[in-house]
């Protein structure tokens, strides 16, 4: 092979691989968002739409029971496609729990848990401080 | 230095080795179907008529179907992926059409980029037809250093994706807990008591398994027990992710890893097989 043409594949394959390497290098190290590579970080920000939600029903001496949203809506989970079970946000908990007094018998102190995704773990936004039925 | 050193043995490996064609070939044809039914729809007429589409549409099937078949490869395959490189980088990135700029639109580009360097077209193509019939054929051989290309590639993918995990939210198994979640299971937090140490283990599995594909895929002794278990994994992604063409483009991109001459001749087993089985 001619040198000069040797010398062309030797140059063209290995600006190839730094495009391949060198975008996911600076994004995840160097933490540059380079808009020319792609950066590996699959499903990182997937999933965050979501709040592991829980009712429970306070009673007058303090103590505190779990509430089935499922039961008290009269539906099967199972039946409600997967998106249609996920609460996605704080406000969406409470909007369900309000939903659930509707339901449930008048008077009945709700309290609303709940946890939101983040990329680094669970942050806890509700804390069952306030009735939602009173609202 | 002497000729045999590990570093001259590993340049000729990467650069100036040189194999069977039948494994660009195959990719060039995987591609090619793969590339079609992620994107073609999307630049056929209910979706408008503006030019930068209708070329776009043009580049997918044109150059797709000369590419596909196998006629004047060399240029279809490069106009090719250069309608691969425009939708990843102007619709992706440009235009903001967010399908476009994915994991799965890049990898199918870089396999697009990688078939176009290649002389794919030397085998199981018309142009090789036709050579044959004026008996002008070209072996079927070619330089490896675009397969080496593709390899590098899908180890990029396995590595930084590991990288990437290696983050404390998703080493804790925390992430995972989100995913099974968010796809399955709903917002009832799920009241097993070995749900966050499942959900852990399955976040350090998940990065062992990439950290040792993108080192172990090289290793040629490894290479079938490897793509056994990457076929697994895919399909379990496959099975619970949102991941569209990504675990069938991974398939193929396997090839790369294979040697070439190898495939052609367990293509040739197989021809010969299949020749003795119809006598």
């Amino acid at each position: 092979m001619h040198p000069l043409r040797h010398a062309a594949r030797v140059a063209l394959f290995f600006s190839l691989l730094l495009w391949t390497w060198l975008g996911p290098f600076g994004n995840q190290v160097l933490h540059r968002h380079w808009s020319w590579a792609q950066h590996w970080v699959m499903f990182s920000g997937a999933s965050l739409d979501l709040c592991a939600v829980r009712y429970t029903e306070k009673h007058p001496d303090g103590t505190e029971s779990p509430v089935d949203r499922w039961q008290v809506l009269g539906l099967d989970r199972w039946s409600v496609p997967p998106s249609g079970r996920v609460i996605g946000t704080a406000a969406g908990a409470t909007r369900q729990g309000q939903q659930l007094c509707r339901d449930l018998p008048s008077g009945t102190d709700l309290r609303v848990y709940a946890r939101c995704a983040t990329r680094t773990g669970w942050a806890r936004q509700l804390k069952g401080e306030t009735n939602v039925c009173s609202r | 230095m002497s000729s045999s050193s590990p570093l001259d043995r590993l340049w000729t490996w990467l650069l100036d080795a040189e194999g069977s064609t039948r494994t660009y070939a195959i990719l060039r044809v995987g591609t090619v179907c793969l590339c079609w039914s992620e994107w073609a729809e999307g630049f056929t007429g209910p979706h408008g008529y503006g030019l930068d589409r209708v070329l776009t549409g043009l580049g997918l099937q044109v150059f797709g179907f000369l590419t596909f078949i196998g006629l004047y490869t060399r240029f279809a395959s490069a106009g090719f992926a250069a309608t691969a490189l425009g939708i990843y980088y102007y619709w992706g990135h440009d235009k903001g059409v967010e399908a476009y700029a994915h994991h799965h639109s890049w990898l199918l580009t870089a396999l697009s980029v990688g078939v176009a360097l290649a002389p794919s077209g030397r085998s199981y193509s018309v142009d090789r037809w036709l050579a044959l019939r004026r008996s002008a054929a070209a072996e079927e051989r070619g330089p490896l250093w675009p397969l080496r290309l593709i390899a590098f590639q899908l180890s990029a993918i396995y590595f930084w994706g590991a990288y990437d995990k290696l983050q404390p939210g998703f080493r804790s198994g925390v992430r995972m807990q989100h995913h099974f979640m968010r796809y399955f299971w709903g917002s009832d937090y799920p009241s097993w008591p070995w749900f966050p140490a499942a959900a852990q283990a399955a976040a350090i599995g998940t990065i062992g398994i990439e950290f040792a594909l993108s080192v172990l895929l090289f290793v040629p002794r490894l290479q079938l027990p490897c793509i056994l278990v990457a076929v697994i994994f895919h399909w379990g992604l496959y099975q619970c992710l949102p991941v569209g063409p990504f675990s069938l483009a991974m398939f193929l991109g396997f090839l790369a890893f294979l040697d070439p001459d190898r495939v052609h001749r367990m293509i040739d087993r197989l021809s010969a097989s299949a020749a003795r089985g119809e006598a």
